[in-house]
């Protein structure tokens, strides 16, 4: 989470990867260049936060196939393509695969940084959200069976009455255990801990029939 | 009349006698036939000549004879009718003589046509008549050939006018009756018989920027002189509603006559359909070379956009850089020189493609075949890249210089690279090579496109340089029309190399003679 984000690029034209490099270091970006698809994938650490600019057309391994062995690969770096000119079915293929954005050849570095800067925003939302996923399981984890049921109850919108009458057992004892769920999930409110299990899957609630 | 003395007959002195015989030999002589008939129709007298109209014989044999025998039923009946209308003098013959026209037995089993002039016998008391007659078969066959060459003059859709030798217009047929109605002709100018058409050629001669006029008055007196055998002429005659040409050709009467046969035949159609076929040719000229600048483009659009989008970028580095406390002059002036670059690299690229779309004919000069050769590479190189096609190129290493049009024989090599990519990418062949071979004959030289595609269809193969032949959408076979044309053009020769792995063209050039000017 600290560290800084890099902007990796992927362009086998030397003049399109020096003038990109350069741009984005004066720019103030930490930039790692590829000229080969097979050198990227080779050299990439997907831990690190960033965003990927692929050239989308190379010989050999082409920009939509680099994006898609990396998502193989669990990295889910936000990839920019860069084309000459992209197009319908292959822009279609590369938005569904989850590319954050086209630029079409030539472009502005005004214009590249605007979409980097989204494309790292997005990566830093991705990973704050894994984070926080993998906080609210790891918390979830030490709730005990029936505290569990009472929290999906309560995150399915069930009143306390309801609640009690569903697991036989007193309104009072609902109030307890709602107590400690939301100490044990540090959930400020019933809003907040509906959050934390809408964010992450498996916590949900099973509906009442 | 030999034989017989006219009743009544003139009476005096021996000279008169005399007169009278030789009056009787002349009439012998005449080609004309002299006859007395009574008014049955039997023959009273008959000269020489009568006698050898009606088929020969003696005289005396004819002599009491009808006309019967030698007519059909109907004709005889109306022979008999004349005779006996000029006997009695009824009718119009005491004032004109009746004619009619019979066919008697001629030579050689034809018929000849027979011509009675007929009057009353002076005292021949309504039942004599006096009768000449005459042969006018030549005549009315002269008159049916007439008919007849009129009919065939109209029926031709040519506009034609016959001149005599000094050009006056002396038939014309319905198609040019009709034109001059068409074009609000005045009625005597509707025939136009009588006019002197070299004259009225001159006379416009003044509106004529072509001299249109006076070349066809030229012609035609040069026609009519004898100096030439034909004059033809084409040239347009557009009214407000259509675009019209004619020919107009000029051809001898015939000697005897002098005078000259002008037609002048609408070729509108001819002309339109050239026009068309040429129009169809530039642009099957012209769609060849676009489909594969269409092809090119895409990969040319991207090679274009490297370098601008290098440029833009170093560009803007520049920018950043110059504002830089402290300036670091070395580094920005290195990046302005990275920039130069990149700009060089596009300008190649469109320069490139410019000269190979540049439509026009441009001269034949001397050239060397490979630097030909490495311009086509050139300009198909991103292609090939991108489809991961090898391009080797095996040129020689002395110049082979050739005279042609440089851009016309790049435009074959790129049809044909172009081509082989194409193969090779449709196939997906494992192995992605094309070799270009210069090899140095005699007088030629041979250049050699080999690609390891799938080689080509042994049924296509007759049909591989026709126009409209292609195995593929992009259109790709039109380019081999387009480049055997060129080739052609240049003196050489294009083929496929039969029974080769992969598609082998070869085409050859001849060299060019360094004595030769340039």
């Amino acid at each position: 989470m600290n560290q800084s984000p890099v902007v990796v690029l992927l362009d086998d034209d030397p003049g399109v990867r020096r003038s990109l490099s350069l741009a984005l270091s004066l720019a103030g970006y930490q930039v790692e260049a590829y000229a080969t698809a097979e050198d990227l994938l080779r050299g990439l650490d997907p831990s690190q936060p960033g965003c990927l600019v692929l050239d989308l057309r190379m010989p050999g391994m082409d920009g939509l196939e680099v994006q898609q062995a990396l998502g193989d690969r669990g990295c889910s770096l936000p990839v920019i393509f860069m084309s000459a000119y992209g197009d319908i079915p292959t822009t279609v293929r590369a938005l569904k695969a989850g590319a954050v954005d086209f630029l079409e050849k030539p472009f502005s570095t005004e214009s590249l940084i605007t979409r980097i800067e989204e494309a790292i925003a997005i990566d830093r939302r991705q990973r704050a959200q894994k984070v926080l996923r993998q906080t609210i399981i790891e918390r979830a984890g030490h709730l005990t069976g029936r505290e569990t049921e009472v929290m999906q109850l309560v995150t399915a919108g069930l009143s306390n009455k309801d609640i009690a009458r569903q697991l036989e057992i007193s309104p009072r004892t609902v109030e307890k255990y709602r107590a400690r769920v939301m100490e044990k999930m540090h959930a400020d409110s019933i809003a907040d801990l509906c959050q934390m299990v809408a964010t992450s899957p498996g916590l949900g609630a099973r509906h009442p029939e | 009349m030999a034989g017989g003395r006219p009743e009544g007959g003139a009476s005096g002195g021996p000279g008169v006698e005399s007169h009278k015989d030789l009056f009787t030999q002349l009439c012998d002589w005449s080609p004309i036939g002299y006859a007395v008939f009574d008014i049955d129709g039997r023959l009273i007298e008959l000269n020489e000549a009568g006698v050898r109209l009606l088929g020969g014989g003696s005289r005396s044999e004819w002599v009491g004879q009808s006309l019967g025998p030698l007519l059909d039923p109907t004709q005889s009946e109306r022979v008999l009718r004349h005779l006996q209308e000029a006997c009695d003098g009824t009718g119009e013959a005491r004032e004109h003589p009746c004619i009619v026209n019979v066919f008697v037995p001629g030579e050689q089993g034809g018929s000849r046509r027979l011509q009675f002039f007929s009057r009353p016998h002076p005292t021949g008391g309504g039942r004599l008549c006096l009768t000449a007659f005459q042969d006018i078969s030549a005549e009315v066959q002269r008159r049916e050939s007439e008919r007849q060459r009129q009919a065939v003059l109209d029926a031709l859709s040519a506009q034609i006018a016959v001149l005599d030798a000094t050009g006056r217009i002396i038939a014309v047929n319905e198609a040019w009756r009709r034109f001059a109605r068409g074009n609000g002709a005045s009625s005597e100018l509707e025939s136009g018989i009588g006019l002197n058409y070299i004259d009225a050629c001159c006379d416009v001669s003044a509106e004529d920027p072509d001299r249109l006029a006076q070349r066809s008055a030229e012609g035609i007196r040069a026609v009519i002189n004898g100096d030439a055998p034909l004059f033809t002429l084409e040239y347009p005659c557009h009214s407000a509603q259509s675009q019209r040409w004619f020919l107009m050709s000029v051809t001898p009467l015939g000697r005897d006559f002098g005078g000259a046969v002008v037609a002048h035949m609408d070729i509108s159609e001819r002309v339109h359909a050239e026009q068309a076929s040429r129009r169809r040719r530039e642009e099957v000229a012209h769609a060849s070379r676009l489909s594969s600048v269409t092809v090119l483009a895409a990969s040319l659009v991207h090679e274009l956009s490297q370098p601008l989008a290098a440029a833009q970028l170093y560009s803007e580095a520049a920018a950043t850089l110059g504002r830089q406390e402290p300036l670091d002059n070395a580094h920005l002036l290195s990046v302005v020189g990275d920039m130069r670059g990149q700009v060089d690299r596009a300008t190649r690229i469109v320069d490139q493609l410019r000269r190979f779309m540049r439509r026009g004919e441009i001269k034949k000069e001397p050239s060397r075949l490979e630097e030909r050769v490495l311009e086509a590479a050139a300009l198909v190189a991103p292609l090939a890249r991108r489809k991961r096609v090898r391009l080797k190129l095996d040129l020689s290493s002395e110049p082979v210089i050739v005279r042609v049009n440089p851009l016309q024989i790049e435009q074959v090599l790129v049809n044909l690279l172009c081509n082989a990519i194409e193969a090779i990418e449709l196939a997906d062949s494992p192995v992605r090579n094309i070799r270009v071979e210069l090899e140095r004959l005699a007088e030629q030289v041979r250049v050699t496109v080999a690609d390891t595609g799938p080689g080509l269809d042994p049924e296509w193969l007759p049909r591989i340089f026709e126009v409209w032949e292609t195995r593929k959408e992009s259109g790709m076979g039109m380019g081999l029309a387009i480049s055997r044309t060129i080739v052609e053009a240049h003196g050489g020769r294009i083929w496929v190399e039969p029974g080769a792995n992969g598609a082998v063209l070869h085409f050859t050039l001849p060299l060019h003679d360094e004595g030769d000017p340039a």
